[in-house]
């Protein structure tokens, strides 16, 4: 009993808006936007120029804040 | 028309009626005196062409993002860290990431809303990041640390 191994002649897939394609068939990318309450990084894959799929993945740096202020008398 | 982070006005107001029950209960909650249980709040994605903002009240099905395997009213937030206290400054973060597995949206979106859907969907806070679009892929939202400077909800 044992993990099975792929044979190396199995090429890997990704789900797309396609179905599944093979990975080597796409053109990969990534970015990233920085700013000073998020980074965001966006992967893209593109078949013949169209977007088959894209993630992105937000951190947000952060939140927000609610002064609190108690008046005098 | 813009989307713009901050915190709801109308929830500063609620905070000081006791109607958010962030991550612990307490026998003041109105939910029950005897059984007190926690808020649950929900987060929800907006168009780039929306106007949420800290007038936003409470949450609205209007200019929501819509797509192949976004559920309309969002996703559930993690509310298992109860608020605490750092130094002079209250804070809140949710105890796990907002994510969105295998969605379509194709229509830009640049913002999050934290809502309380148990108490009548009453805003919390809105959320911006730069505009885009997810095609068959998914959209995680890390939280920032929980801290007085980056919680998500901070009362200074």
């Amino acid at each position: 009993m044992g993990t099975t191994t792929p044979a190396a002649t199995e090429e890997p897939h990704v789900y797309t808006a396609r179905g599944h394609m093979p990975v080597a068939a796409l053109q990969y990318s990534t970015d990233w936007k920085v700013s000073d309450t998020f980074i965001q990084f966006t992967e893209t894959y593109a078949y013949q120029g169209q977007v088959v799929k894209q993630s992105v993945h937000v951190f947000d740096r952060t939140g927000v804040t609610g002064a609190g202020a108690a008046a005098t008398f | 028309m813009a989307n713009t982070q901050a915190m709801c006005t109308s929830f500063k107001g609620e905070l000081l009626v006791g109607k958010h029950q962030f991550g612990s209960v307490t026998l003041t909650s109105r939910t029950s005196l005897t059984a007190p249980t926690t808020d649950t709040f929900k987060a929800a994605l907006y168009v780039a062409t929306a106007t949420v903002n800290a007038s936003t009240t409470a949450y609205s099905a209007t200019n929501e993002v819509s797509g192949t395997g976004y559920t309309a009213g969002g996703t559930t937030v993690t509310n298992a860290t109860a608020p605490s206290t750092s130094g002079t400054t209250a804070i809140w973060t949710p105890s796990a990431s907002l994510a969105w597995t295998t969605v379509t949206l194709s229509t830009s979106f640049d913002c999050v809303l934290i809502y309380n859907s148990t108490q009548g969907n009453a805003s919390v806070s809105v959320h911006t990041f730069g505009a885009t679009t997810v095609t068959a892929g998914n959209f995680t939202l890390t939280m920032p640390a929980n801290d007085a400077s980056n919680a998500l909800v901070r009362i200074a």
